[in-house]
């Protein structure tokens, strides 16, 4: 289980998190909702080990992990813009994690042919990143994140850039991956429909600060969330 | 008609090296006759024998040209990549411009105190560091390109998927980082290669490259001699640049 106990981050002066606690539980997904400039990246970043918190505390199954490098972490990022090796092809990209644990070669092609087959990927597998769509690259970084079996996924408002249609399948195999490979999540988005699809459970990141909800329910009764809204919204259409 | 121009296009590039060849391989070569009436490998073999510095001034050359390479592409490589990621990055940056400010003699000169000072002059280890001031800050401004192309992104992400320092290095930032090395080390081969300041006054005549050399046998009007070396001095380039051809261009680093 995944453990922040009040952590706080400012750049200069300016505070970005005040006081974060949360607990993700084993094949859980938080869906964290938050405007841009809310400090949704900073938390996901310190929880990676791509970012030093100021003050606070991140514990793995009980254990402190803040003086646990990078490396060593098993809290795997994945940025809105994928970041692939371009120098390596589709499956090269995927294999990367397993490859630098030093898993045997069969294993390795039986673990990505599979992977390649859930990401629906399979006939890309020998393509450069270079020629895929935004959708397949960030599959790609998915499925290159997930193979290895993370301790957590951090996910920053992964399909944010790709078109709807995209966005929606992306959604779906999304929930198809995470069930499979039995993953936690924390999923932040800027998208309410998005956050109620695939939470479990939720959180609004407000000014540096987080506020959680356990239940859909209690996520849309709140009016700072904007579910209300959304409703409303549709319900002229009806 | 875009056979014609390509033809025109090759014989002006052409040209000048053919005369310059004829010039270095020909014998005898009197008004009015279009070509040298002897012309061979041989005589071009035979006029660098014949002259006692002409293969020691090669081989200075050589020598400068790829310790400079070498040196500046690897150190640069490293220096650039803490410039990128330094806050004063700016004030770094401005300050490998400086010696190009002014030219190659007049830093010569204005440095050449320190050399003295230091017992390089006229020592090829002096000529040596002199050439470094040329290259070396080149190879930092090159690799800026580099570092500021999303590369610190892909070190973090690899990391962050479990890779080690030296399993980022050798998986991600190497063969990332390859061609533009290799067309560094060129760069770099052929700023010491032609350089003839730095040379000429840190050197003080004691040091004799293949430029120093060339030089002088113009001053002598030594036609002959002048158009050998010099065709000793165009050939790197022009060996990289069908090199190039190969390990830059190719349609994986495209």
């Amino acid at each position: 289980m995944l453990r922040l106990s009040s952590i706080r981050k400012a750049f200069g002066d300016v505070p970005v998190l005040r006081d974060i606690s949360l607990e993700l539980p084993p094949m859980h997904t938080m869906s964290i909702l938050g405007k841009s400039g809310g400090g949704k990246t900073t938390l996901l970043k310190i929880i990676a080990g791509l970012l030093t918190p100021d003050d606070g505390q991140i514990f793995w199954n009980g254990l402190p992990q803040n003086e646990v490098p990078l490396s060593d972490r098993g809290m795997v990022y994945i940025y809105q813009e994928p970041i692939l090796f371009d120098h390596m092809t589709v499956f090269e990209n995927i294999a990367y994690g397993l490859r630098i644990r030093k898993m045997d070669r069969t294993e390795i092609q039986e673990k990505v042919v599979q992977m390649l087959d859930d990401l629906g990927l399979s006939s890309h597998a020998q393509k450069r990143p270079s020629e895929l769509s935004g959708g397949q690259r960030q599959r790609v970084s998915f499925g290159r994140a997930v193979i290895f079996g993370p301790k957590v996924l951090l996910l920053d408002e992964p399909f944010g850039n790709l078109d709807p249609m995209t966005r929606e399948r992306m959604q779906e195999l999304y929930r198809q991956i995470v069930q499979k490979y039995q993953m936690a999540a924390i999923f932040v988005t800027h998208d309410v429909k998005e956050a109620l699809l695939l939470g479990d459970d939720f959180g609004l990141l407000e000014y540096g600060e987080l506020s959680y909800y356990p239940t859909k329910e209690a996520f849309s009764k709140d009016p700072r969330t904007g579910v209300a809204r959304e409703q409303e919204f549709w319900q002229q259409f009806k | 008609m875009k056979r014609v121009i390509l033809v025109l296009l090759l014989g002006v590039v052409a040209m000048p090296i053919l005369y310059l060849g004829l010039l270095a391989m020909g014998r005898s070569w009197f008004f009015p006759e279009i070509i040298p009436s002897e012309v061979s490998v041989s005589i071009l073999v035979e006029r660098v024998r014949s002259e006692a510095g002409f293969v020691s001034a090669l081989g200075t050359s050589m020598s400068l040209a790829l310790g400079i390479a070498l040196f500046s592409s690897f150190f640069g490589f490293i220096v650039s990549k803490e410039f990128a990621l330094s806050t004063r990055k700016r004030w770094w940056l401005i300050s490998v411009y400086l010696p190009y400010l002014i030219s190659p003699v007049i830093l010569a000169i204005l440095m050449s105190r320190l050399f003295i000072f230091f017992g390089l002059s006229g020592a090829y280890f002096g000529v040596f560091w002199g050439h470094v001031l040329m290259a070396f800050p080149f190879s930092i401004i090159y690799f800026q390109s580099f570092w500021a192309g999303g590369i610190f992104d892909q070190m973090r992400t690899a990391a962050n998927l479990g890779a080690s320092s030296v399993q980022v290095y050798q998986d991600i930032v190497i063969p990332t980082a390859w061609p533009f090395v290799l067309a560094c080390f060129f760069q770099c081969f052929l700023i010491s290669w032609f350089e003839y300041g730095f040379t000429y006054v840190i050197g003080l005549g004691k040091v004799e490259s293949l430029t120093i050399l060339t030089y002088k046998y113009l001053i002598e009007a030594n036609t002959n001699q002048a158009a050998a070396a010099s065709l000793f001095l165009i050939a790197p380039p022009l060996m990289f640049l069908w090199l190039n051809k190969f390990v830059l261009f190719t349609e994986k680093n495209q």
